[in-house]
């Protein structure tokens, strides 16, 4: 293999390394991007794509219709057929956002519970190794659905850690819940889960330059902590905020780990917020969208992830949009509002 | 040389298929399909300022070519047994390409999205400037080919033609069913975005092996457009997946214009590109290799499975099945083995196989020799007159093949062929998904669910029905694949036209029994003895060998 170098995205906002010896868009398959293409010979075109930034790209050949000199001169390229040898930007012209990340294969795995802990009184931290295939890639933010056993039934969950080894869930039980009487109930270490992923989009999205507000509040701390825990592995210094809303002190978890996270992103605050019972708490109170409304002023340069119950989601959409953040950057998890619910 | 007259040059454009032979077309079409949610962007915002400039640019390339091309002498220098196969392909191509014009217009009243509409006009745009194009290298071919006969009837033959009315399934899938399932499903998602690989860039690849570099030029233009239809059509899955009532239908549609697109563009571009070539080299793909990388690792892996996200079931078991067709039910040597038993009802010449193409095949398809070698070593035997009939009327046990009804390829994999009495007829399949696509998907009701839409695939289907009783040169006369003298035939089972007692011609056809259409006799037999003639076909083959008792 040769040296590696970084290439980026745009509008998109996705970095990846990318081998010399590959061209950008096998490399990307390989890494799970699911970028626009068509015959992946150079000659149709549909990977054709605009180089904001970097000048070293060697193509390998390809036809001249599909690349005509006059518009690689202008900076035009062929994803196909691409090796870059230094750092570059690439804009993507031909692109759906939700697919872009969709590229990483859909498994059914076979995994064996090795904990489950009460982290408060109706969260449940369940922790699976993946026993077949022994490792699920997901991009942080991702979800699976797990089977119910003896049954048909799935629910899906999002990954709260970044190991595709021992996948990690923060689970809300509801009294009656399928899923929640069977954690509860019968499931125990050493037993088995079935499960099929990865899915869903709410992923981060790179852009060095813009600030990160996530708001969650439930099980919805769940793909925002697994979020965190790969900023803090990668060492993404980008300025963000954890807008945490639990109901009382007892809703609450993972506090100390969070804070601790302040330590490896230097940007980083968290801000957790109770809306009951505030006695002897000296953090902020009342809901989470009103204590984000009290905290900002502008967002117009930041990207917001939300999850969370729906209530929430739904009253911090219109909030965010009065503070400026574009629609287009408000990322929220479809899935995990609702699925999580037995 | 005679010129042809101003009148006839503008007849001749009128059988461009605008007005086709074989069926009514319909004035209306609709959708069964909704679009309520998501709007999709267009996400190419080409505007015909850049357009036209870059079109221009391209075709001076395809122009500059040609002139190469005539300069070098290409035509007399390129592999005869290639440019052979051009009457043929060259007469199909056009037509799917004008369909695919007359598909976006069906798209502009069914996608509520004008965003979109300007992506499908500029479609609608390119495929003529590709019809254009490839009528235009017809037009070099024949002007400067050692043998023009075939390239200057291909449009009438299209239609009636023993091989043509394969690639006419072809161009009558953008423009047959519902509007969504022709021009975007068919046309856009499966035809362009999988199969217009093997058509557009393994074709070239494989015609300037053969010394034809015309071609390639001509193709890559073509090509290079496709970027615009992909994503035509996958903003139109996009949105049409956002509807949930939407998936029984993409479910249904997939399943169809996957299994037509594979029997029909892999039944002509398989033979084109491994029967038409000289090039031998043991280290170019074969047609399986290069479906099994373009259609199966990437087409199906890479953009098919992650629509499962979306909650829809692709239909996983017929892409597996179309790659058992093809590597281990010999698919496409089975279509080559059938085009050439039937040589004399073409309109081009069908070289035999040599030792060298003997070992290629061994070499690629292990077992090959076993299954066909014996055929076309028979085929050679038999290919200048010397007292016998052509091939097809010879004992060279090979069992003549009943018509599919839906892809109107044969049913040549003896063992999936089944049967079905539909509107009062016994119809022949290749295979229960082309059963299924005219028995349940072309229906006005689909799963209990109206689809008045969809329409019936209808005309005249079986080639061999049209000439049930016909005496072999009646057909060839009336097809009009007779050369200048008025009796040899443009047809030849070899290439050598120097000898003028090596060629085929309709006198020596007069001795032949009359063609008997499969169809029209399976239709005569008994309840009885249509089961038990069901019975001895499906235990026949490979090789169209007749069922051993």
């Amino acid at each position: 293999m040769g040296e590696k170098h970084r290439v980026r995205f745009e509008p998109v906002g996705i970095e990846i390394e990318v081998d010399e010896e590959q061209t950008v868009l096998r490399s990307a398959s390989e890494q799970g991007l699911m970028l626009m293409h068509g015959c992946k010979e150079g000659q149709c075109a549909a990977c054709k794509s605009f180089v904001l930034d970097g000048d070293d790209i060697e193509l390998d050949r390809y036809s001249t219709f599909a690349l005509p000199d006059y518009e690689k001169e202008e900076g035009f390229t062929l994803l196909c057929r691409a090796h870059v040898y230094e750092d570059v930007t690439i804009e993507l012209l031909n692109f759906d956002e939700e697919m872009i990340r969709s590229g990483l294969p859909i498994q059914n795995a076979v995994a064996e519970v090795v904990a489950i802990d009460h982290v408060t009184h109706d969260l449940r931290h369940l922790v699976l190794e993946l026993i077949e295939p022994r490792e699920l890639t997901f991009f942080p933010g991702q979800y699976v659905d797990i089977k119910v056993p003896g049954t048909e039934i799935t629910r899906s969950f999002s990954m709260a850690g970044t190991s595709y080894k021992k996948l990690e869930f923060v689970i809300k039980v509801y009294p009656d819940g399928i899923f929640s009487s069977y954690l509860d109930g019968t499931l125990k270490v050493g037993d088995r889960l079935e499960l099929t992923g990865p899915f869903g989009v709410f992923t981060l999205r790179d852009a060095p330059d813009r600030d990160l507000i996530f708001v969650g509040g439930g099980a919805g701390l769940a793909p925002i902590l697994s979020l965190l825990r790969s900023m803090a592995e990668r060492g993404i210094e980008r300025k963000a905020v954890f807008y945490y809303g639990a109901r009382t002190a007892k809703d609450l978890c993972f506090v100390a780990e969070i804070e601790a996270l302040r330590g490896k992103l230097p940007g980083f605050r968290f801000v957790p917020a109770l809306s009951e019972e505030p006695e002897g708490w000296a953090g902020e109170v009342g809901l989470i969208t009103d204590v984000l409304k009290t905290n900002e002023v502008d967002l117009s340069r930041a990207h917001a992830y939300l999850c969370g119950p729906p209530p929430m989601v739904e009253a911090a959409m219109p909030l965010l949009a009065q503070l400026g953040t574009p629609e287009k950057h408000i990322y929220y998890d479809k899935f995990t509002t609702t699925g999580g619910e037995d | 040389m005679s010129r042809q007259s101003v009148a006839k040059a503008h007849q001749k454009i009128q059988e461009l298929a605008w007005e086709p032979m074989y069926h009514q077309p319909v004035s209306h079409y609709g959708t069964d399909y909704t679009f309520r949610k998501a709007q999709k962007k267009d996400p190419l915002k080409q505007v015909l300022r850049s357009y036209f400039p870059m079109q221009e640019e391209k075709d001076h390339r395809v122009y500059g070519a040609s002139d190469g091309a005539i300069r070098g002498n290409m035509f007399r220098q390129v592999q005869e047994r290639w440019l052979e196969w051009q009457k043929l392909f060259l007469s199909i191509i056009p037509l799917p390409e004008i369909s695919a014009a007359r598909a976006m217009p069906l798209l502009f009243r069914n996608v509520p999205n004008p965003e979109l509409h300007n992506g499908q006009a500029i479609q609608m745009i390119d495929e003529v400037r590709h019809s254009t194009i490839q009528q235009n290298l017809k037009r070099l071919y024949m002007n400067n080919y050692i043998d023009p006969a075939g390239f200057n009837s291909s449009l009438r033959n299209f239609q009636n033609d023993y091989c043509g009315t394969i690639g006419r399934q072809f161009a009558e899938g953008f423009i047959t069913g519902d509007a969504i399932t022709a021009a975007s499903i068919y046309l856009t998602i499966v035809a362009e975005t999988a199969f217009t690989n093997t058509l557009f860039v393994a074709m070239p690849a494989e015609a300037a092996a053969n010394g034809d570099y015309l071609l390639p030029t001509v193709f890559h233009s073509v090509q290079s457009d496709e970027s615009r239809h992909i994503s035509n059509g996958y903003a139109t899955l996009l949105m049409a997946l956002a509807d949930e009532g939407n998936h029984q239908l993409l479910e249904r549609d997939l399943r169809y214009a996957w299994w037509n697109n594979h029997r029909v563009v892999d039944a002509a571009i398989g033979t084109f590109i491994e029967y038409g070539t000289k090039d031998r080299r043991k280290d170019r793909e074969s047609y399986a290799e290069m479906w099994r990388r373009w259609i199966y690792d990437d087409y199906y892996r890479s953009y098919l499975v992650p629509l499962e996200k979306y909650g829809l079931t692709i239909p996983h078991d017929l892409i597996e099945e179309s790659w058992n067709q093809i590597w281990h039910k010999g698919y496409v040597h089975e279509v080559a083995q059938f085009f050439a038993t039937g040589w004399l009802a073409n309109y081009w010449r069908i070289d035999p196989m040599t030792d060298k193409d003997f070992e290629w095949f061994e070499h690629k398809y292990p077992g090959w020799y076993d299954r066909y070698g014996k055929w076309w070593e028979n085929y050679n035997r038999l290919s200048t007159p010397n007292g016998h009939h052509p091939i097809v009327a010879e004992d060279v046990d090979y069992q003549y093949p009943h018509r599919c009804w839906t892809c109107m390829v044969p049913c040549l994999v003896r063992e999936d062929m089944v049967m079905a009495e539909v509107d009062g007829q016994w119809r022949t399949y290749c295979h229960e998904a082309c059963r299924w696509t005219d028995v349940e998907a072309f229906r006005p009701v689909y799963q209990g669910r109206n689809t008045p839409n969809m329409g019936q695939l209808i005309g005249a289907r079986e080639w061999e029905t049209l000439y049930h009783g016909w005496n072999w040169a009646d057909v060839v006369q009336d097809m009009g694949f007779v050369r200048d003298d008025g009796k040899t035939m443009v047809a030849q089972p070899h290439l050598n036209l120097d000898d003028p007692k090596k060629m085929w011609t309709l006198d020596h056809l007069r001795r032949m029994p009359n063609l008997q259409s499969p169809n029209v006799l399976l239709n005569q037999m008994s309840d009885a003895e249509r089961a038990a003639f069901h019975a001895n076909y499906i235990k026949g083959g490979p090789a169209g060998r007749p069922a051993k008792d």
